[in-house]
């Protein structure tokens, strides 16, 4: 498995020399899979991604299987954008969960309605299927994909990828239960060991993994004032792939307000938290361009 | 006043605990595990009410949710999405696609048994 990271931004894109170290584009991750080509979320990282793979193909035909985690503008707003869309020798296999009353395909489309985008989905050229989480595993080659969804306002799929004895997951955006359930249910103490049992189902579902790309927007500090937008602190994450015993951790989707220093500090304070517990687990902050072979 | 009810649930657990109570309580029960079949087996039996959980493999339960109220006959029907997810948002969007309440979990099944028999006693407008 060979991972790219093409966007590891978080909400919006944020361009400029405060983020030049670990990139402004929004989510996009690129897996390989022997001859299968996977990608994660379609942020603005797609864009460039995009002309790699003209670059890569040419007139030769290749087929994409993109997925997409859920479809706020900072995971989709790439694809307008991406050029093998337009070509006709490319293939395009996207997947995803229905919306909250709409179709995956409707979703996309209205995003490239006229009043928004010049082009619609309709006049790209490539050969475009849609895929709709169905709830259960399958196959792309010798890949194997399962999907869960995650807690997130709106539906919001991670998925894991298991190829040649390797494991890759990507699960981002995702808040813990207990901590939703205890400050926006109705019922504090109940809600939080609800939301444990709930929180303990997703630590089953990234276990063992090789790469966990998590998402870690805010700091302990910062979460606080920021429960219930539906993502996670720092400690969260690295308590997650503690005691899920991932062999790595990407910490992903950087919140717009963080520069590289405070990202780098984040990625210190997840240092020190694994050592703490005594623990091996490589961690780093996830950096456009970054790849690793797993 | 007809008392049937549907529960879809993908947690066998939870199913048997509404099931259970609601059935003392004098209702007729159906039950589903994904929202496919929880969808053909309202279609078929036209309970008078449903709970319905959001987080379900095969089909959602927001996809269920507008299924049923794109049919006719089930326009009047009450419908109680329950679910983990605490946002406002989604609680909002179920409201717009037609649920008569969303409750988050855990709930109290006494609780949600008064929830559904107010939503039945309140008469409907006729046509």
């Amino acid at each position: 498995m060979r991972v790219k990271f093409w966007g590891t931004r978080g909400s919006i894109a944020t361009p400029g020399p405060a983020t030049n170290i670990y990139g402004g584009n929004t989510s996009c991750v690129e897996l390989r899979c022997a001859e299968e080509l996977l990608i994660f979320d379609a942020g603005t990282g797609l864009r460039p991604l995009g002309l790699e793979l003209m670059a890569e193909f040419g007139e030769r035909p290749f087929t994409v299987h993109l997925f997409i985690s859920h479809t706020h503008w900072d995971h989709i707003q790439g694809f307008p954008f991406f050029i093998p869309a337009y070509a006709p020798q490319a293939t395009i296999h996207v997947y995803g969960s229905t919306g909250q009353g709409r179709p995956l395909e409707k979703i996309l489309r209205g995003q490239m309605d006229s009043d928004y985008f010049p082009v619609a989905l309709g006049d790209t050229r490539a050969r475009l299927h849609m895929h709709e989480f169905k709830g259960k595993p399958f196959q792309i080659g010798e890949a194997a994909v399962t999907a869960m969804y995650l807690n997130h306002p709106g539906m919001t799929l991670g998925y894991r990828v298991s190829h040649g004895g390797k494991s890759f997951v990507y699960a981002t955006d995702n808040e813990p239960y207990r901590h939703t359930l205890e400050h926006l249910g109705g019922r504090a103490e109940e809600g939080r060991d609800f939301g444990r049992g709930l929180d303990a189902e997703f630590v089953r579902f990234i276990h063992g993994a090789d790469l966990y790309i998590g998402e870690a927007q805010y700091t302990d500090e910062e979460y606080p004032k920021r429960i219930g937008w539906g993502h996670s602190s720092i400690s969260a994450t690295v308590n997650v792939a503690l005691e899920a015993q991932v062999r790595a951790l990407a910490l992903f989707h950087h919140d717009p307000l963080h520069d590289d220093e405070a990202v780098a500090s984040m990625a210190q304070t997840a240092h020190h938290l694994i050592q703490q517990r005594g623990s091996n687990i490589q961690c780093f902050a996830a950096r456009e361009g970054q790849v690793l072979e797993l | 006043m007809d008392k049937t009810l549907l529960v879809i649930e993908n947690d066998e657990t939870l199913v048997d605990l509404i099931s259970f109570y609601f059935s003392e309580n004098g209702y007729t029960i159906y039950s589903a595990l994904d929202g496919n079949e929880g969808v053909e087996l309202a279609l078929e039996h036209k309970p008078s009410a449903i709970i319905c959980d959001v987080i379900m493999g095969e089909m959602h339960g927001f996809d269920v949710l507008r299924t049923l109220r794109e049919r006719p006959e089930m326009k009047d029907t009450v419908i109680i999405i329950t679910s983990a997810k605490a946002y406002k948002p989604d609680i909002v969007r179920a409201r717009e696609l037609g649920a008569t309440e969303y409750v988050v979990k855990p709930f109290r099944t006494d609780e949600l048994l008064a929830l559904v028999e107010r939503h039945l006693a309140t008469p409907r407008w006729p046509e």
